[in-house]
């Protein structure tokens, strides 16, 4: 599989968690000139996408001409005749029927878009630019228009517990929900927000919440309707697929190498290409495909778990941390809530028996 | 005639020193006035951290002095208890000492240990009273504990301030009308002492040397007398305090011989160096000095292993109080079990190691010799806690005793008692000095005070108090080993021995402050505490709760192994024992026992 994504760095406010390459800047002329100067000179090592997913920032809160002028560079680069999904974000705040009508005239077949809560004081706590309603509004605007959108949550919020009442009467197709986790360089980390504790009832709320919804749980943080995987994200985690990235902070990997875009809007317009090249060891793949695989419900073959010492996988097991399902090794629900701990322990054993 | 002068400088810690030796350098025109570098000949990193002198530093100060011309080879001394036997040897290198005295402190008790050093020597001693600038200077009353210190009258005493200058050009004359010349000896065979070496790692081992015979320069071949080993001299020089190369080393003289010698074990201290063809009479060289305190150094990185038994090896020819023997650890793999003097002592050997040679270590708990004896009487030494073997009938444990002495102002006397008496002290005697000083003598095991008895004392003594100490002698004691389990399974750099009345609350406070150091984990970690196979507490550190990065596509998955790695590099300086991942500062969570109950 293939896949392209193109990153839009724009915000109308920055949120209080968030640490992507994301700001309210209005440099949106030289943006998308260099987006276009990158698009048509970088290097490309395949020619037939099989998704595109346009994401930021907020890929919504901007004139749609930047995003409809895109795809048709796109189109002129790449053979898009056989895309089987396309997604772009949004967000509740930035959404009109026409914005939604012009995407998907341009092809555009899948929505994703932040809701984060359903609570108004949780959203202003986010610090996010809208309330329940709107978003309550927005997700009924774009299933009138589209069968196939996906919503990302947020729990894990001190102070709070997570209510999902709301969404037994929203006929989605997709869920992400992500616990918070706040890191360095946002909002909440200098104001010196702790992360909550105690999460293993949220947690098993949010499980239970999902799967009377119909949604079934297929990564760590991803939840769908039977069919409704995003093909673009679990692309991502099988080191057999190639993705390239556009836009500031964007990844691509051509199976052997990834290059990561700068994350500074200055120097991105300097020079549209430049990025850093990752040649990873034998030791970094081995980590990087345990954590991938392990954050997927299908978890880790028995190439793999093969290698690992068989009395700290025992271990493993009697805590309920990890368990065998269908041949594979996977986490457990509570195990993937100290899911790094795990990794660490797995590809630790892996590393030293394999000897890299 | 050129005049030289070798004295040492002697003081308890802080009495000011190496500010004196400052004023020296510069009153003698031999330095610049710098007032931004205060205590210019504490040069090494750990002196300047710590605000304290840790070695002898000799300086050769050539200068004219009402029309003559002298030389003063001074050796500005340290303080602190745990490095006297860098007073001892410089002592032994000189022709006089200064006795200095803060006036705002007087005598203190350290005072009085290298004074009696300098007695053994039979040096002169120039009293000298410093700090007079500040307004708490007692001059009357540390001058009169002076006097009856040193039998001298009141006006033999010189009044300086180091700080300022006072006084000192008086002390310059002083030192050079009453301390003796250096016999010179230039004419017959040489005969030079080695007082302390070095290593560089361009020209090796260089032995730091006081010539009593004769003299030496390039191109002589010299003999170490305890080896027998021969080597061609390269070059001779003195200290500035730096090292400068001169013509040659007379008689009288203090400087440094290099002779590329590449094997480290051919220095010893106190040892006699003479010329190839010459037989001379050796030295007696110095008193041995035996460690007191025990600790296991460990590399943080097992890798390391190698580069820190290099370090060692260069670090004890610039300090040969300390020791060092290859040990091997269930937890902490293999490291060394090191000698120290005090604790002091421990932690400026770590911390130079680590600034000096860039190895990182883990410490273990120190500990005191002990001793065993079964029932034949054979003995034992124990040097590591964990040896220590469960103790059957008829086997005696005996742990060091120290004569204690501590010198205090009469209101911190009942203080005193009680922190004595806790730390199972036995109060010999206790007598008045001058009128307002109070010498108070103890017979308390050295377990008890070498940890964190002195700072108890300075703070309920608001720094007043000091005290000093010897060993006495071996003695039977109810001791028992406290062994600390991690899941199950005994740590064995975590054991220590304690007297069995002190065992359970040492145990409870140790099992907790564990609980504190040790982080989540994956897994539920049982800690406990026991001696023998009873367990006295246990502690339970939780299982983590919360470890996950939940996004993770395309921009985020180098990110987010990065981190994964860099988490992975905190657990590399870890120690695991099991599955359970011991942080370092867990092996030094018994010294921040307190004992309040
Ligand atoms: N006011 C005043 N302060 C002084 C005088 N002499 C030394 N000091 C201060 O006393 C402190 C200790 O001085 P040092 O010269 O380091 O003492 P020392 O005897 O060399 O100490 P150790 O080497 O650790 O034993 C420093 O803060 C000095 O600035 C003095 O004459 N007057
Ligand atoms: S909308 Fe998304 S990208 Fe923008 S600031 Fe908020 S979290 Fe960050
Ligand atoms: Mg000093």
């Amino acid at each position: 599989m293939n896949g392209i994504y193109i990153h839009i760095p724009f915000c109308k406010s920055k949120c209080n968690y968030c640490n992507f390459a994301s700001d309210n800047y209005n440099s949106y002329d030289e943006y998308f000139s260099s987006l276009e100067y990158e698009i048509r000179n970088k290097h490309r090592f395949f020619n037939i996408p099989d998704t595109i997913y346009i994401g930021g920032g907020t890929p919504s809160c901007i004139d749609e001409k930047f995003i409809l002028n895109t795809i048709e560079i796109i189109s002129e680069t790449y053979d898009i005749s056989s895309l089987k999904e396309f997604t772009i974000e949004l967000n509740p705040e930035s959404i009109t029927k026409d914005k939604i009508n012009h995407y998907l005239d341009y092809g555009i077949n899948r929505f994703s878009m932040g809701v984060q809560s359903f609570n108004d004081d949780v959203l202003k706590f986010l610090g996010r630019a809208h309330n329940s309603q709107t978003a309550i509004r927005a997700v009924s605007m774009i299933l009138h228009q589209s069968r196939n959108l996906s919503i990302d949550i947020i729990w894990g919020i001190p102070g709070y517990f997570i209510n999902l009442e709301k969404l037994s009467n929203m006929p989605i197709q997709h869920i992400s929900a992500y616990i918070l986790s706040i890191e360095e360089g946002t909002a909440f980390f200098k104001q010196g927000i702790k992360e909550k504790r105690g999460l293993e009832e949220e947690y098993k709320y949010v499980l239970s919440e999902l799967r009377n919804n119909g949604f079934n749980q297929y990564e760590i943080s991803n939840f769908s309707k039977p069919g409704y995987e995003s093909i673009h994200n679990t692309l991502y985690w099988d080191r057999n697929n190639k993705y390239i990235g556009y836009g500031l902070s964007a990844s691509g990997f051509d199976g052997h190498k990834r290059y990561n875009n700068t994350r500074e809007m200055d120097l991105y317009f300097k020079d549209p290409l430049l990025s850093e090249t990752e040649i990873l060891s034998e030791k970094q793949i081995a980590i990087e495909d345990i954590m991938l695989k392990m954050r997927c419900v299908k978890g880790i073959d028995k190439s793999i778990y093969g290698i690992i010492d068989k009395d700290l996988l025992e271990m493993m097991i009697s805590d309920n941390l990890i368990e065998f399902s269908n041949g594979n090794l996977k986490a457990t629900n509570r195990g993937f809530l100290v899911l790094n701990e795990i990794i660490l322990k797995l590809s630790d054993s892996y590393i030293e028996n394999l000897g890299i | 005639m050129t005049k030289i002068r070798n004295f040492s400088i002697i003081a308890h810690i802080d009495h000011g020193k190496s500010t004196l030796s400052d004023r020296l350098m510069e009153i003698t025109g031999f330095k610049k006035k710098n007032d931004s570098i205060e205590q210019s000949l504490d040069s090494m990193q750990v002196e300047r951290d710590h605000g304290i002198t840790v070695k002898a530093h000799h300086v050769r100060i050539p200068f004219k002095w009402k029309d003559e011309d002298i030389i003063f080879n001074l050796i500005d001394t340290p303080g602190h208890v745990d490095f006297s036997y860098e007073v001892s040897r410089s002592l032994a290198a000189c022709e006089g000492a200064i006795l200095l005295v803060d006036a705002t402190q007087g005598v203190e008790a350290q005072t009085i240990s290298h004074l009696n050093e300098a007695r053994k020597n039979n040096l002169p001693i120039i009293p000298v009273l410093n700090k007079i600038d500040l307004p708490a200077a007692d001059i009357e009353l540390s001058g009169s504990e002076i006097v009856e210190l040193l039998n001298c009258n009141e006006n033999d005493i010189i009044l300086v301030s180091a700080k300022d200058g006072t006084g000192v050009d008086e002390l310059v004359d002083v030192i050079i009308k009453k301390l003796p010349s250096p016999k010179i000896n230039a004419d017959i065979p040489l005969r030079a002492m080695i007082f302390d070496s070095n290593y560089n790692s361009y020209r090796g081992a260089i032995p730091f040397v006081r010539v009593f015979d004769g003299s030496v320069k390039k191109g002589n071949k010299i003999i170490f007398y305890s080896t027998g080993d021969i080597h061609e001299v390269t070059e001779v020089g003195i200290f500035v305090p730096e090292m400068q190369p001169i013509k040659e080393l007379r008689s009288g003289d203090v400087g440094y011989i290099i002779c590329s010698i590449k094997n480290l074990e051919e220095i010893h201290i106190g040892d006699t160096i003479h010329l190839k063809d010459d037989k001379v009479e050796p030295f007696k060289g110095y008193k041995e000095v035996k460690p007191m305190v025990f600790s296991g150094f460990y590399p943080s990185y097992s890798e390391d292993y190698e580069k820190l038994k290099d370090s060692m090896a260069k670090l004890k020819l610039n300090d040969a109080a300390f020791s060092y023997i290859t040990e091997n650890s269930q937890a902490l793999g293999f490291g060394f079990r090191c000698g120290f003097l005090g604790l002091l002592h421990m932690k400026i050997i770590q911390e130079r190691l680590e600034n000096e040679f860039d190895v990182s270590i883990v410490a273990t708990m120190p500990n005191v010799i002990y001793k065993i004896v079964d029932i034949k009487g054979r003995e034992t030494i124990i040097d590591n806690p964990a040896l220590l073997p469960d103790l059957s009938r008829g086997i005696k444990i005996l742990e060091p005793f120290l004569k204690l002495e501590i010198f205090t102002p009469p209101e911190y006397i009942g203080y005193i008692m009680k922190l004595s008496q806790d730390r199972r002290g036995v109060q010999k005697n206790i007598t008045y000095i001058a009128n307002k000083r109070v010498l108070m003598e103890y017979y308390i095991p050295m377990s008890e005070v070498i940890f964190d008895y002195f700072d108890k004392l300075k703070t309920l003594s608001k720094g007043y108090a000091s005290m000093d100490y010897q060993l006495l002698e071996y003695k039977e004691s109810d001791l028992v080993r406290l062994d600390i389990l991690v899941n199950g399974i005994r740590v064995d750099a975590l054991s220590s021995i304690v007297h069995r009345d002190k065992s359970f609350f040492f145990g409870s406070k140790m099992a907790r402050k564990l609980k504190e150091t040790i982080h989540r984990q994956l897994f539920e970690i049982r800690i406990q505490a026991s001696i023998g196979s009873k367990v006295i507490s246990k502690t339970v550190v939780k299982a983590l709760r919360k470890n996950v990065l939940s996004k993770c596509y395309g921009g985020d998955i180098t990110r987010k192994r990065k981190l994964l790695e860099k988490q992975k590099k905190g657990k590399k300086r870890m120690k695991s024992v099991g599955k359970v991942e011991i942080p370092q500062d867990a092996f030094l969570a018994a010294l921040s026992i307190d004992d309040e109950k």
